[in-house]
Order: structure tokens, then sequence, then C-alpha cells
């Protein structure tokens, strides 16, 4: 019997996605993007600042005026609502497409993740080979973060410090060659066919209101394409796309409902809408406790549906391999030194591991980087490949760099079976000249303890995270003190600079003039003579 | 009879000689580099030749050299080098040795043009103070590009001499564009084309008889003048337009707007190294961003550290331009030691013209020595002290700073002593010939 009562009715969620907040040094047309939401509900809204157009106030119904500060790029994604990205004439075309993957491998810890494909000619891709075009670093985007999770109640990632970081982060924009960030997973990437050169990458950790509905969606996805582990939800191009996102489902329940994303990209609007659609009228035969049969009524079309394998695949687990750090240390003086890892890999089974691979993902910050010629010519010499996971620019100082995830991988290692087995590990770092500093003579940079991921040809070469065998107190991430300017002098320094410089100018010229008139002295000499 | 400028010594033709050894000096070091790349983690090869060998990889796949993060530099170089990836990764330190070898064989056509009673072994030291010098040995043969930009300049100087108003312009254009210090010397060239230009040896030019100020601006447009500012001008703007329209805005940016407003923070020779980098605006909170901070203070600074520059290269210009690569010599001196950002690449600017100014300075070798030990020296107590910052963390940053301002002072007390020894041409209008003085004192 059909029963109107047991739809579930979402509420209003907003997620924002914030991309890296740039000021551009020259005087182009700044690009505005205003986000409305069309439902009166919504408590969240993206207004433009009347006195500065690069500003967006973040207004809450219920608290008032939150904060004020620059943004050139959000984006937003509501459900049971209508969003409206309203674009300047200047950026009309700049966002080709947006594919949204929903993950729900786990249905513990899904995730939703953006790809951003930008238009070769956009700002935002010209941006990045500005290397002195002022940019937000890490550490500010943190701050401005921190301010929208208040308001929009869901954690954003890198922002939220709560985040065990499932995956690697983009704050920047990344050449489509480099490897996407998704280490704990394995998705297949190259059949995504991007045109432009760079894309931006972001990803949310969703909290328990979106669970329900991602657990959902998976059991739907895997009545359609039930060998597939991620799945597209949507893509937004210029031409409307219907697609279904989501399902409502009882096992007791004789129907399925859908909601409908409805997104249609004109010249200046990009709009996404979300649609309860009534189901079509099912059968289901509980087969066990985890199969069920779909017969649709409609039109015959029935489908098996069984537990999901990939689990089981895994020949290992995270109990059967630990570690534990001998060393982590940073050697040499300088701004130029080695981080050296040395620990031992255990291997608990009974069974040995063969054509493994171990890779240690460095979380550095933003007064650190690695030189890719560099660890590529050391690997050229028998080094570890070393993966650097966004765009690298050396030449920036610190201030206006951010953060970023090196991983670096040890190849062929075989694992005894209850033997431990030693690895070392070293990796070139180098630092950026830093802001000077009022009182100190130093400034700090960290390097975190790194994670851990081992594959082997028993795991099916999928990425597997390690563990340490005990937490070990003294391992603790590595704190660099590096020389700075000293700001106390900065006055003297400036006034004693231009000094110098002027005598110096007016000794040359001074010399120049009276060399000339001994110079002129002896030509009326000559024509004396 | 045509005079003999080759040094011929016990049967040997040294001048030619010296191009040899220069040029095989030169080869052998770029195969050292070959095999030192190749065998150790220190590379012989500086990194800037790995980006034109990328941005040249990137042309050669149909993409732009600017698809190579630092490449900042004009497509024609990326051209250039193409054979390095068709061909063989080398090709580029052979077409700066080439270059080397231009740069000595224009150079001595420039000085018998212009000093036509040089002695053969006053030319043949000048040559070797070019194909013998150490550090234009090692920036060519370790990738940089510099010996391009060079040639290019005395092709243009050589060709002002030549009276081929043409070419000069030609080369003048294109040599901005390849890089944009040479537009230091537009000034001086355009006041050196008089109106007598085409009637007038180049050896018959000599600071001692200047233009008054009046006479210099009621000429200041003749047919000589505009022919070669226009020449130069349309060269110019026709190659950067070009570029422009394949490559877009981030051809201007990276090939010229980024040496313009480019300010690293990393130390360097630069005397204003430490107040640039206490002075970059010290962000540190999303609230900063919105402070103006010392918005009219910093112009202040700008301008005051500007103007120290200005005055001295239009005194140099309106004095010496008629030995016009005395004038050019000393522009460039005065145009690295006050720029923002040193490197060593900037000095083969004016030790290519150098050779240019040994024959009218009565320096002596030993003084040479002692200004190149001086310059070095200060060099050197920089080197110590950004050796301690830079490899053993030590806090010396206060040291660099004094060390630039030594380095800044030789180069003040090397304008000094090239400006007081310099000797111009003395033309006696009673006899018909040039008699230089000191090649009197040196046959006596």
């Amino acid at each position: 019997m059909f029963n109107n009562n047991s739809k579930i009715n979402y509420v209003s969620l907003v997620l924002l996605f914030i991309f890296s907040i740039s000021i551009v040094r020259s005087e182009n047309n700044v690009n505005r993007i205003v986000v409305t939401s069309s439902k009166v509900e919504s408590d969240i809204h993206l207004m433009t600042n009347e006195k500065d157009d690069n500003a967006v106030d973040i207004y809450n119904e219920k608290k008032g005026l939150q904060s004020d500060f620059t943004l050139r790029h959000t984006l937003s994604i509501a459900m049971d609502s209508s969003v409206q990205l309203i674009f300047n004439q200047d950026t009309k075309d700049e966002v080709q497409s947006v594919t949204v993957y929903l993950d729900h491998k786990d249905p513990n810890h899904p995730n939703i993740q953006l790809l951003i494909d930008y238009s070769d000619w956009s700002p935002s891709v010209k941006m990045e080979s500005y290397s002195t075009v002022r940019s937000l670093s890490f550490n500010e985007s943190l701050i401005v973060c921190g301010i929208l999770e208040q308001l929009v109640g869901v954690p954003i990632q890198p922002c939220s410090s709560d985040s065990e970081l499932p995956s690697l982060l983009h704050m920047g924009l990344a050449p489509v060659d480099l490897h996407l960030p998704f280490l704990d997973e394995n998705p297949n990437f190259t059949g995504t066919d991007f045109t432009s050169k760079k894309v931006r990458f972001l990803q949310t950790e969703m909290s328990q209101k979106l669970q329900d509905l991602l657990v959902e969606s998976k059991f739907y996805s895997r009545y359609y394409k039930d060998s597939e582990r991620m799945t597209t939800v949507f893509t937004i191009s210029p031409r409307p796309v219907l697609q279904e996102f989501s399902i409502k489902f009882n096992r007791y329940s004789k129907e399925i409902s859908f909601t409908q994303v409805m997104s249609v990209k004109s010249v200046e609007r990009l709009s996404i809408s979300f649609v309860q659609r009534e189901g079509a009228p099912v059968q289901l035969k509980l087969l066990n406790k985890d199969s069920y049969e779909i017969f649709n009524m409609e039109n015959g079309d029935h489908k098996l549906v069984q537990p999901d394998r990939d689990t089981d695949d895994h020949y290992i687990t995270s109990q059967d391999v630990s570690y534990q750090f001998q060393d982590r240390s940073i050697k040499k003086l300088g701004f130029h030194r080695d981080l050296v890892t040395s620990l031992v890999i255990t291997n608990h089974l009974n069974n040995g591991l063969h054509e493994c691979s171990l890779s240690l993902l460095e979380h550095l910050d933003e007064v650190i980087f690695i030189d890719k010629y560099e660890v590529d010519e050391i690997q050229r010499f028998g080094g570890p490949q070393v993966t650097i996971y966004q765009l690298i620019d050396l030449e920036k100082p610190s201030l206006s760099s951010t953060q970023n995830y090196v991983s670096v991988v040890k190849s062929n290692l075989t694992l005894s079976p209850n033997q431990y087995q030693s690895i070392n590990i070293s990796l070139p770092v180098h630092f950026r000249y830093q802001n000077p500093s009022l009182h100190s003579p130093t400034r700090q940079s960290t390097i975190s303890i790194p994670k851990l991921f081992l594959k082997c040809k028993e795991s099916h070469n999928q990425w597997l995270r390690i563990y340490p065998s005990y937490q070990d107190p003294a391992q603790q991430s590595i704190q660099i003190q590096l020389p700075v300017g000293q700001l106390s002098i900065r006055h003297q320094i400036s006034f004693y600079t231009l000094l110098i410089t002027v005598i110096g100018s007016l000794i040359v010229v001074i010399t120049i003039i009276y060399r000339n008139y001994n110079n002129n002295n002896k030509s009326q000499k000559i024509k004396g003579y | 009879m045509k005079p003999q400028y080759n040094y011929i010594k016990a049967g040997w033709n040294l001048t030619k000689l010296s191009f040899t050894i220069g040029f095989v000096v030169r080869l052998i070091l770029i195969v050292f580099s070959e095999w030192q790349d190749a065998n150790m983690l220190v590379k012989y090869t500086d990194i800037d030749y790995v980006v034109y060998t990328d941005a040249s990889r990137f042309v050669v796949e149909g993409g732009s050299p600017y698809d190579r993060s630092t490449y900042r530099y004009t497509p024609l170089l990326a051209y250039l080098l193409i054979p390095n990836i068709l061909v063989h990764k080398a090709w580029g330190k052979l077409l700066f040795v080439i270059c080397d070898l231009i740069i000595a064989f224009l150079l001595k056509s420039i000085l018998i043009k212009r000093f036509p009673q040089i002695t053969p072994k006053a030319l043949l030291i000048s040559l070797a103070c070019w194909l013998f010098n150490p550090i234009a040995i090692n920036v060519s043969t370790r990738g940089n590009a510099e010996s391009v930009i060079g040639a290019m300049v005395l092709a243009t100087i050589y060709f002002l001499y030549k009276k081929n108003l043409v070419l000069a312009s030609l080369f003048y254009g294109l040599s901005v564009h390849f890089k944009i210090y040479p537009i230091i010397y537009s000034i001086p060239i355009y006041i050196y084309i008089d109106e007598i230009y085409y009637h007038k040896r180049p050896s018959d030019y000599t600071s001692l008889s200047k233009r008054s100020f009046k006479h210099i601006l009621s000429n200041l447009f003749t047919s000589n003048r505009m022919k070669f500012f226009l020449l130069s001008a349309s060269t110019f703007i026709i190659l950067t337009v070009a570029m422009y329209l394949i490559y877009g805005y981030i051809f201007l940016y990276e090939t010229y707007l980024y040496h313009v407003i480019r300010a690293d923070n990393r130390h360097n020779f630069s005397v204003y190294f430490y107040q640039i980098y206490l002075n970059t605006p010290v962000i540190e909170s999303v609230k900063d961003l919105v402070t103006s901070g010392d918005g009219i203070n910093n112009l202040v600074i700008a301008l005051a550290s500007f103007l120290p520059q200005v005055l001295l290269l239009l005194v140099v210009t309106l004095v010496y331009y008629n030995d016009l690569e005395f004038c050019l010599f000393l522009e460039t001196i005065v145009f690295v030691a006050f720029n923002k950002v040193c490197t060593v690449q900037y000095f083969i600017w004016y030790f290519s013209i150098l050779p240019l100014v040994i024959p009218s300075s009565s320096l002596t070798l030993f003084k040479y020595i002692g200004l190149f030990l001086i310059w070095q020296g200060t060099q050197g107590f920089w080197l110590f002290s950004a050796f301690k910052l830079e490899f053993l963390g030590e806090q010396t940053f206060f040291n660099i700073w004094l060390s630039g301002i030594l380095f800044f002072l030789a180069n003040i007390f090397i304008l000094v002593v090239f400006i007081w020894n310099h000797n111009p041409i003395v033309i006696s209008k009673k006899s018909n010939t040039t008699t230089p003085i000191q090649f009197n004192k040196k046959i006596k």
C-alpha cells in the first residue's frame, strides 16, 4: 500500500566550496560571482558588499552580519532548493564543467568531491602562472573557512581541524597530468575528458545529516552500476542535464522515490535545482539478509543486488602490517636539509608479502618546498619516487605559498612472514624566506608526522593505510627554527641604504664633472699649442 | 698598405690562436658539463638551461613555452633551442659558445674601426679579456643565454660604427625585445647619431667635442635619428605584438612585467636586498589584507631608490655620448649596481663591453688586476655571509646587508677609477690624423 507519510523530508543544506581567494596586483576587472538561494527558509546568503565589489558579506538571517572579507570565487550546491550562480560577463564561460563525485565505498564515511574544469583562458588558470600574484596562503584560507564553517554548520576540508584528512588537498590549481589525491581510494580518472590544462579540487567532510541520503544513493547506484565504486552524480555542461541523484528506500516499502538534479547553464547563469519526484512501484524479494532482487512493476526490469565484495578482495588489512619509527629527523643546517625517516615494518601474517610499495605521505607547511627536478634526478640515481600533488612555485616566499603534500614511494619490497624489515628514506627539503620578525631572530616551520600506506601483490595493488605498532610519545612533528629578517631595524636599514646609494651616485657625478672640466682644459691647451 | 692588426710572434698568429683556444676551452667545458650532469648529483648546468629546454619541448609539442613554470624570456629563445629537443640537448650551450665567439669577432671589428691606430698587442689584450674571461666562459657553458643578448648589443655598436643604420636599428630592436635592459642605451645612441653621422668616421668621435645642450635640442629630430628610432621601435613592436597575439598577456607578463615588478626577498648581491625584504608587507591574517599599510611611505622609498640611478644614467649620457663604447660601459655598470636584483649573469652585460674601453684607458695591467680583486673580494665577503645563512642557518642578514653595501661601494670605486683614467681621443685640427695620447706613450 502506498504510504505518503514514509517520505523523508530532507532539511535544507547549503554546502559552500571555497576556492582560492586572490588579489591581483594589476587593475584587472574583478570577477564577481553572486550566490543567492531561492528558498526562503535558507539562513545563508552571500551578498555583494555595497562598498567594495571585491567583498562578499556572509549574512546569517538569525545572527546578522558575521564577517567581511574578500572573495573571488564561491560555488554552492543546495539540496531542496534552487541555487543560481550569477557570473559577470567577463567570466561567463570561466567554469567549463563541474563534476561531482559521490564516494560511498564506506557508508560510514561518505564524501562529496568536486572537480572544477576551468577554461584555458580563465583567470583562475592564468593566476597560477604569475608567481608574484598575491593569493591567500593556506593558513589564511583556514581562517576564512573557519568563519564559514561556523555559519554553514558543515565541516569543510581542508579547513576542518577535526578531519582525519582522508585524502590530499589542493588549495591551488594543479595541472591535470599531476595525480589527483586519492591515496585512500584508487579511482580511475583516465576516462574523464578534461580539455583545460588545470583543475581545482576540494572535498567536504559530510555530517550526519547527509549520511542517510548517501547511503540510499549508494543503494540506488548499485541498482544501475553495480561494478562502479565511484558514481558520477552529475556534470554541469552547456546543455541541460537531468540526472537522478538520490533515492529513498525502505526494504518493506513498495516504491522507490527519486530526487532529481537539474543543472542548466546559460550565458550568464548556472542553475542547479533539486526536484522531488514520485517513484515507480517496485517489488522486492529478500534473498538473504544482504541480498535483494528488485522488480520494476512498470516495465518488468529486475536487478539482483548483492553485498559489496570490495573489502573481501583485500588479502591483507591494516592490522596485518605495522611499523615503528626508528629515526625521524631533519639533517643538515640552514635552508637546504634532508628529511630522514628510518622505520621498521613488521609483517604479522604467516604468509609473505611481495612486490610491495611503501608510501610516506608527507605534510609540509607553506615554508617548505620540494624541488621536483632535484627529486627526479635523485630517483634516476636510485632514490625513491617522489610525487608532488600540487604545482609548487619555487620562487614564492612563504607568505604567498600554501601547504602541500608529497608522497615518497619506496618500491620492490618483500616482507617476509612474521619478520620485520628496516627501511630508510631521505627526502631533500628546502625552505622559503618567511616574514621578517619584530622580536625573534627566527620563525618556525613544521613537518608533520607522515601517513604511511602500503600496497602489495596480495592487496591487489590497493593502497592500504598502515599504523604504528604502538604510539610513541616521542614521535612528534618536527619543529625547525629558521632565521628571518629583523623588523626592529627596518627603518634604519631603509635610511642607510638610501643614504649610501645617494652618496655613491653623487661621488660618481662629481668625478665625471671634475674629470670633464680637466679634459676641457687639456683640449684648450692643445688648441693653444 | 693596410695596417696589420693580428699579433704575430715567432711565426704564430696569436690573435687567431686566442680565438681557437677560447673556443676549445669552452667545448671542453661543455663536454665536462655533460659528464658531470650525468654522473653527479651536483650539476654543472644552470637550472635556467633546464627551463629553456623544457620550454622548447612544449613548443615542439605544440604548446606554449610559458607552460613551463618560471620561463621568463621571449619565446624566440625557446625557438632558438628547439634543436635541444630534436638534435641534442647540448645544442643550446654550443649556440651560446658560438655567440661568445661572435662577440669576440664583433669586438675585434669594432676596435679596429674605432681605434685604427691600435697596436696588435693592445688588440690581443682587449680580445683576451673576453675570450679568456672565466666568468664569461662559465656562464655560457653552464647554459645561460646572456651571450645571445650580448652579441645583439655588440652587433648594434658594430653596425653603428660601420654606418649601417638599418642593421644597427634592427639589432637594437631585437636586443631590447630579447631582454629589456638594453633600453638604457637608447638615449646615448640617439644623441650619438648626429646630423653629420654619415660624413664622420667612427674614430673622429670624442667626448672632448661635445655639442651644447641648445644645439642638441635644436637638432633632436634629425632624419638619421628618426630613422634609427623608427626602425628599432618597429622591430621591437612587431616582434612583441606577434608574440602577444600568439601567447597572450602571459607573454608580456613573464617576459617584461615580471622583471619590472620583481622584488625577490631571497638574498642577492643587490644593495637593496634587505630593505626590500624588510618592507615586504607582513600579512599574517585576513585583516592585514584589508589594511593598506604604509602605502605612501613605500612610494617614497621606491622613488628615492630610483632617482640616483636615473641621475647617474643621464649624467653619463650627456658627458660621454661621443665616446659611445665608454658611455655604454658606464651605463651598464650603473644599471647593474643600482638594480633591485643583482645576480652573476648580469655581470656579463658589462664584461662584454669592457674590451672596447681598454684602448682608451690609461689603467695598467696591475691596476686592472687590482680592480678585479676588489670586485671579486667584496663578492667573497658577501658569499661568506650568504653561505652561513643559507647552509648553516645562522642569522647573518645584517652581515649580508653590509656585504651588499661593500660590493656596491666597490662598484662605485670602479666607476670612479675608470672615469678618472679615461682618455678621450684627441683630434688635432692642424694635421688630419688621429693620434691617441696613450698610444704615443706606449710607443715610447
